[in-house]
C-alpha cells in the first residue's frame, strides 16, 4: 500500500479508535457502578440479617492428648474441619482425615456431613452420610470429641 | 450472587466490552500490518494478543468465579494498547514484551492462586525478604548504571530491575505482618526490611522507586495502625529526606530545574520532555492516527517511560484520558476490594497494591504532562520492559486472590442471610 493510501486509511481509523475507547470506557463506567450497587445490597442483607447464631464447637477430650481441652472453635457459614491446612479449622491429629467433615448452620441445627468415609459419630450414632446436631450434642470426629454450644445474638452487624 | 429478593437481578455482562477491546486490539494491529508494505506478524499479533485476553476471561471466569473480571480485562486492555504502541515504535521490542506479557500472565494465575488458597504465608516470610534485600545488595555491586540510576542486574540474555520485584514482596511482607502483630518488638524485622529496602535503593539512585516504596510502607502503616502521629512524622522525615537527597545528587537537581523550566535546554536537558509536550501538542484531541506520528524518532525512550506520549500523538488526546480513566476505574476496583475484605491480610494487600500502582502510575503521568519532576519509574501495564510487566502482573495476581477470597466469603455469608430469612416468621 502506498503513503498516501495508508495516511488516508490511517485518519480515517483513528475515529474509530475513538468511538470504540470511548464505548468501552462509557460501559466500563456502567457495569462498574452496578456491580458496586449489587455488592452494596449483598452487604446490606448480610448485614440485615444479623449474625444470627453463633455455633462454638468445644473440645472434650483428645485421644493424643495434644490438643487441650476445652478449646474452642468457632463455625462460621460453612466450615471445613480436618487435618489440611486449607480447611477453615485445622486440627493436627492423626485421627482426622485431610477434610474430615463439614459442619454448616441451618435450620433445625448444625448439620453434620462426614467426607467419604470419615469417622463421624453425632450422639452415639454413626454418621452415615448426615446428621443435625444441636445445643450440647456430642460430637466426635475421629479421636477427638467434642460439644456443641449455641448462643443466640441480636446484633445486626 | 444472581438473584435476590425482587427476582432475577444479575451481574452485568462484559461481552460488549470485551468485543469492543478486541476489535480495538485487531483493527490496530491489522492497520500496522498494511504500514509500510505488508507485515504478516503483525496480522498474527491481530489474532493472539485479542486471544490472550479472551481466553484469560473465559478460563480463569470459569476456574474463579469470584474474580474481579473489570480489573482483568481493564489490566489486558492497557497490556493491548502498550503492545500496539511499541508494535507501533520498535517492532522488536514489541516482540519481546509479548513474550513477557505471557510470562506475565502466567505469573499472575500462579500469584492468585497462591494469595487465594495458600494459608501458610508466614514459612515464606524470612525467605522473601531475605532474597529481597540479596538482590538489591547484588545490584549495588555488578549493577550496570543508566541515566544516573544504578538499578539494573545485567544477565546476558535480558536485564533485571530488582527494586521492581522488591515491592511486591514489601508489600506482602508489610501485609503479612502488620495484619498480625502489634508490639514494636514483633514489628522489627519487617522494618528493619522496609528500611533495608528504602536505604539500599536510595544507594542505588532509582528515586522514583524509593518514593513508591517509601509512600507504600506508610500507607500500610497507617491502614493497618491508624497511627496519625508515626505516620505525619515519617512523612515529614520524607521531606527532610528528600530535600537532602536533593542537595547531594546532582542527577536529582537537574531533574527539577527542567521541569520547572523544559524550555531554558530544549536542546539539552530538557529535549525529553519538550519534544514529548511537542508530540502531544501535535498529536491534538483526535491524534494523527495511527502510525502517522514522529514521537518515535523524536523522544527519547520512548518505548518505556514515555510511552503516554506517543499514545496520545497518534490515538489522541481522548483515547488519552480514557486510558487514565481506566486506570482510575481500576484502582477503585481495587481500593473497594479492600474495603469488603474481611481478613486485614487482604485488606493491606489490596490497599498496599493499589498504592503501589496508582502512585507510578501519577509519577510517569505527571512526569509526561510536565505536571511534576520526572521520576524514571514505568507506566504499569503499558511501558516496555520486563521486569516493570511481571511486578505489575503479580500485583494483579494479589488483588484477584484478595478479590476470589472476598467474594467466596461474601457469597457464603449471603447465602446464609438468605436461609436465616427463610426461617424467621
Amino acid at each position: 500500500m502506498n503513503a498516501t493510501a495508508y495516511e488516508l486509511l490511517s485518519a480515517i481509523a483513528k475515529y474509530w479508535f475513538i468511538a470504540l475507547a470511548l464505548f468501552i470506557l462509557a460501559r466500563m463506567v456502567l457495569s462498574v457502578t452496578r456491580e458496586i450497587r449489587i455488592e452494596r445490597q449483598v452487604q446490606a442483607e448480610i448485614g440485615q440479617a444479623g449474625t444470627g447464631i453463633n455455633a462454638t464447637l468445644v473440645l472434650l477430650s483428645d485421644e493424643d492428648r495434644k490438643i487441650k481441652r476445652g478449646k474452642r472453635y468457632a463455625v462460621q457459614g460453612e466450615t471445613t474441619v480436618g487435618r489440611a491446612g486449607r480447611c477453615d479449622v485445622t486440627l493436627r491429629a492423626h485421627s482426622l482425615e485431610r477434610v474430615h467433615c463439614i459442619l454448616n448452620m441451618e435450620r433445625d441445627g448444625m448439620s453434620v456431613v462426614p467426607v467419604g468415609r470419615a469417622f463421624v459419630v453425632v450422639d452415639g450414632q454413626v454418621v452415615q452420610r448426615r446428621a443435625t446436631a444441636q445445643e450440647g450434642s456430642e460430637i466426635q470426629m475421629g479421636g477427638l470429641v467434642f460439644r456443641l454450644c449455641l448462643e443466640e445474638t441480636n446484633d445486626a452487624e | 450472587m444472581t438473584q435476590n429478593k425482587q427476582g432475577a437481578l444479575k451481574k452485568p455482562d462484559i461481552d460488549w466490552i470485551l468485543l469492543a477491546m478486541t476489535l480495538f486490539e485487531a483493527t490496530a494491529f491489522i492497520l500496522l500490518a498494511l504500514y509500510d508494505g505488508f507485515d504478516p506478524v503483525s496480522l498474527i499479533l491481530a489474532v493472539s494478543v485479542p486471544l490472550i485476553l479472551v481466553a484469560q476471561v473465559l478460563l480463569l471466569g470459569r476456574a474463579f468465579p469470584h474474580m474481579d473480571k473489570y480489573i482483568l480485562i481493564v489490566a489486558n486492555f492497557l497490556c493491548g494498547v502498550g503492545l500496539i504502541m511499541l508494535y507501533r515504535l520498535a517492532p522488536d521490542k514489541a516482540l519481546k514484551q509479548l513474550l513477557f506479557y505471557g510470562v506475565g500472565v502466567m505469573a499472575m494465575v500462579c500469584m492468585t492462586f497462591l494469595v487465594a488458597r495458600f494459608r501458610h504465608w508466614r514459612v515464606l516470610r524470612l525467605p522473601v525478604m531475605g532474597v529481597s534485600v540479596l538482590l538489591l545488595a547484588l545490584t549495588l555491586v555488578i549493577g550496570k548504571e543508566t541515566y544516573g540510576a544504578k538499578n539494573w542486574i545485567d544477565l546476558k540474555f535480558f536485564s533485571l530491575q530488582p527494586s521492581e520485584f522488591v515491592k511486591v514482596a514489601l508489600i506482602l511482607c508489610l501485609a503479612m505482618d502488620l495484619s498480625e502483630k502489634r508490639t514494636i518488638g514483633q514489628l522489627l524485622p519487617v522494618g528493619l526490611f522496609a528500611v533495608a529496602c528504602v536505604g539500599l535503593i536510595v544507594l542505588q539512585k532509582d528515586l522514583g522507586a524509593v518514593l513508591i516504596c517509601f509512600i507504600v510502607c506508610i500507607v500500610v502503616y497507617f491502614t493497618a495502625t491508624s497511627n496519625w502521629l508515626l505516620c505525619l512524622s515519617g512523612l515529614l522525615a520524607a521531606a527532610g529526606g528528600s530535600v537532602v537527597m536533593y542537595k547531594l545528587f546532582p542527577h536529582v537537581q537537574t531533574r527539577v530545574a527542567i521541569w520547572q523550566d523544559p524550555w531554558a535546554t530544549p536542546q539539552d536537558g530538557g529535549y525529553q520532555i519538550v519534544q514529548s509536550l511537542i508530540a502531544i501538542a501535535s498529536g491534538g484531541m483526535s491524534g494523527l492516527g495511527l502510525g502517522l506520528g514522529s514521537a518515535s524518532k523524536s523522544v527519547p525512550v520512548v518505548e518505556s517511560d514515555f510511552i503516554f506520549s506517543a499514545v496520545c500523538e497518534e490515538f489522541g488526546i481522548i483515547v488519552g484520558l480514557t486510558v487514565i480513566a481506566l486506570y482510575v476505574l481500576l484502582f477503585i476496583r481495587g481500593m473497594l476490594l479492600a474495603m469488603r475484605a474481611r481478613s486485614s491480610f487482604h485488606a493491606l494487600l489490596a490497599v498496599g497494591t493499589v498504592t503501589s500502582l496508582a502512585l507510578q502510575t501519577f509519577m510517569i503521568l505527571g512526569g509526561v504532562i510536565k505536571m511534576v519532576p520526572l521520576t524514571g519509574v514505568t507506566l504499569p501495564f503499558i511501558s516496555y520492559g520486563g521486569s516493570s510487566m511481571l511486578s505489575c502482573m503479580l500485583m494483579l495476581g494479589m488483588l484477584q486472590g484478595v478479590s476470589i477470597v472476598v467474594g467466596e466469603q461474601d457469597e457464603s455469608q449471603w447465602r446464609m442471610a438468605r436461609r436465616r430469612e427463610a426461617w424467621q416468621p
